[in-house]
């Protein structure tokens, strides 16, 4: 007779073991599916992100372009004209003392025989920094386009109308002029170097008779400038904004999207 | 703890004594008001001056191209337009002493690089040529140039000869309207009442100044002129001391059930409402009703109600008030938006291009008037002069941008006419008179 690998003890102990282990799970359970009042972790709240915005106004932009010639194949794409730099002058330095018995000698002095030459390996700055000399373009009669447009147009733009572009134009600066009453960019409350990249994007909604009904706004990341926004806005609300020119009255959407800036005359 | 009716006493005695001061004091400082003379108006109540435009608004610089023809037509027309965009005051017109060498003929080129060199952003060209013996063609051209040498707006007109004057204000207005996106108001006229020998008549004159003339008797008392459909011409006439009637200027006029003066009318935009202040016994009422006169409602309540005037919405304002003892008052739809503390007179509406505003005169004491503007509810009330003389009856020009009023600024009494755009003011007459009204020239015939 063989004799047995576990006592009846060790059975007995071992079956126990797995019924209370089983037994708590199952009570375990039981708690977890009759507790009230347990609620789900709430997500955290979303977090506000500044965007930037580029245009200032929802309106068309003059088109670039042209008057095409159908008969004709489009001119020779041309470099853009270098734009000519800033001419370097001389910046009195603010450590400079302001009695004239400091000043420093005007004459330059002249090199004398015994002075030690330059080094010839001494990197030339005037060469790195050269200047971009100015292309004067030959003037054309009628440049050839592919497509047609004005030729004070921007890529982006979609308006073909110089006149109602320039309306466009004159109405944008009202409606700027408009939402900018009364707002003053905190200076004195923000240093410029964080001020100067702050931008408050508005969608201010109109109501049919041109008046301001509500407006949100997406948070310049800093809460004294987007207090100032939101005074602002707050005012605007029930305010009817100017009426577009009489002979454009489509160009007013029913929401304008004015960003407000940090950067200022004094902050750029 | 409960307190006892003796313990209360002498609380209710001091109490008693203390309502008693206070209603001393109030009876004292009531008899010493009556004493003193009331102390001046706080004008901070008007708001404050409006300065010369936006200083971040951009002041387009604008040519109008000379002209070398010896034409008397293209003569005019061309000194007209040319006044009209100086009297814009939105444009920086370049003086014509800086226009480079060239050729001004009729068919002559623009040569739009000279004149960019000079700052121009906008150029336009006017001209006028005899077309036969009783016909002048007149043309206006725009360039912008930004965009090129081709023009960016043409209009053509070919008229009678005594119609050049006119014209050129339509070509003028025209021209605005290409550049702005709203047409000017040029082509238009003033009234206004003003003393011709004994009594008052009624004058007109054109936007710019030109052609001021009298129309009405002499012998008769003629005030309060008004536009109506058409270019029409009413004013409230006395004829031999007999009440005040609203007559048309060579016309039958309107019949209104009225046997008490009238003393001022006038019709709303679209011409379908007629509203007229009429004499009562006790001061005068304003009723409302129809372009033809009837239907005609009492819509005032105070015991003075003079000279209604309608909103371009159709709203109506009037000056309201109690008699000399208490001030006059702008009214709209029957509420008071003038401040309380100032007498106002000769409200008018402007549709300008930053909405509807309010303009009414205000008493500043010395015998003179300043002039206000506000909404068309009363609020954000501003100036628009202030220690220039005295400034009365303003009027807005059709387009909305210019308001002409009567100054005495400068010792130069005359009719003037102001940017509301810029506060540019410039003087367009000598004549002095009262009750200013503006409209557009009836559409010209073909």
């Amino acid at each position: 007779m063989r004799t047995r690998a576990f006592s009846s003890g060790q059975v007995w102990a071992a079956t126990s073991l797995a019924a209370l282990v089983q037994g708590v799970l199952v009570v375990l359970m039981l708690l977890a599916h009759n507790a009230v009042g347990s609620m789900p972790r709430p997500e955290p709240p979303p977090r506000e992100m500044s965007i930037a915005v580029k245009p200032m106004l929802d309106l068309p932009l003059l088109k670039k372009g042209g008057k095409p010639r159908p008969n004709k194949l489009p001119d020779k794409w041309k470099p853009p004209v270098p734009v000519k730099r800033v001419e370097p002058k001389d910046v009195p330095t603010p450590l400079a003392s302001k009695t004239a018995e400091n000043l420093p000698d005007k004459q330059e002095k002249k090199p004398k025989p015994e002075d030690k030459p330059a080094d010839p390996q001494a990197p030339v700055a005037e060469q790195v920094d050269r200047p971009v000399l100015e292309v004067e373009r030959e003037e054309e009669d009628e440049p050839n386009v592919p497509e047609e447009g004005a030729a004070d147009g921007v890529e982006e733009g979609t308006e073909k109308d110089p006149l109602k572009a320039r309306a466009v134009d004159l109405y944008r600066m009202k409606l700027i002029g408009w939402f900018k009453q009364g707002f003053a960019s905190p200076s004195e409350e923000v240093p410029c170097a964080i001020l100067r990249d702050l931008r408050a994007s508005v969608n201010a909604r109109l109501a049919p008779d041109g008046s301001v009904s509500s407006y949100d706004m997406i948070s310049s990341g800093n809460a004294i400038f987007d207090a100032r926004v939101r005074r602002v806005m707050d005012a605007r609300v029930g305010q009817k904004v100017p009426p577009p020119p009489p002979n454009y009255p489509d160009i007013l959407d029913d929401v304008v999207h004015p960003t407000f800036q940090g950067k200022n005359d004094q902050c750029k | 703890m409960q307190m006892t009716p003796t313990a209360r006493a002498p609380k209710r005695t001091r109490a008693w004594a203390l309502l008693a001061h206070g209603v001393c004091t109030l009876l004292l400082s009531f008899s010493a008001g009556a004493q003193t003379p009331a102390p001046p108006a706080d004008e901070s109540v008007l708001g404050e001056l409006l300065i010369t435009g936006d200083s971040q608004e951009h002041v387009t610089p604008l040519a109008v191209l000379p002209s070398l023809s010896p034409d008397l037509e293209d003569v005019i027309v061309r000194g007209v337009v040319r006044r009209d965009f100086e009297l814009t005051g939105m444009f920086k017109v370049l003086d014509d002493a800086k226009a480079p060498e060239g050729l001004y003929g009729f068919n002559d080129p623009v040569d739009i690089k000279a004149w960019s060199k000079l700052g121009a952003e906008v150029i336009i060209k006017v001209a006028a040529q005899k077309q036969g013996p009783d016909s002048v063609k007149i043309f206006g051209v725009c360039y912008f140039l930004s965009h090129g040498k081709e023009p960016v707006y043409e209009k053509t007109l070919i008229v009678k000869a005594d119609q050049v004057r006119p014209t050129a204000h339509r070509i003028t207005d025209a021209l605005l309207g290409a550049i702005t996106g709203r047409e000017g108001g040029f082509s238009s006229h003033l009234t206004f009442s003003a003393k011709s020998g004994k009594n008052p008549s009624i004058y007109t004159v054109d936007a710019d100044g030109h052609n001021i003339r009298s129309l009405t008797l002499g012998t008769d008392t003629s005030v309060a002129p008004m536009w109506g459909a058409g270019g029409t011409l009413f004013y409230s006439q006395s004829r031999k001391y007999s009440p005040f009637r609203l007559v048309q200027l060579d016309g039958a006029g309107v019949q209104l059930p009225f046997k008490t003066s009238i003393y001022s009318a006038a019709f709303s935009s679209d011409f379908k409402k007629l509203a007229v202040a009429v004499g009562t016994d006790v001061g005068s009422s304003v009723y409302v009703g129809n372009a033809n006169g009837t239907n005609m409602k009492q819509v005032s309540n105070t015991e003075v109600a003079t000279h209604p005037v309608f909103s371009p919405s159709g709203k109506l304002a009037w000056i309201g008030g109690g008699g000399q003892k208490i001030g006059q008052r702008v009214y709209v739809e029957g509420k008071a938006v003038s401040p309380a503390s100032f007498s106002a007179a000769a409200p008018t509406f402007c549709d300008t291009e930053d909405g509807v505003y309010l303009i009414y005169a205000v008493a500043v004491g010395n015998n003179a008037q300043d002039l206000v503007r506000s909404n068309e509810t009363g609020g954000n009330t501003a100036r628009l002069t202030q220690g220039e003389g005295s400034n009365s009856y303003p009027a807005c020009s059709p387009d909305g941008r210019l308001i002409a009023f009567f100054s005495t600024r400068g010792k130069e009494q005359g009719l003037y006419v102001k940017s509301l755009k810029s506060g540019k003011t410039q003087k367009i007459s000598s004549r002095d008179g009262e009750s200013l009204r503006w409209a557009a020239l009836p559409p010209a015939q073909p």
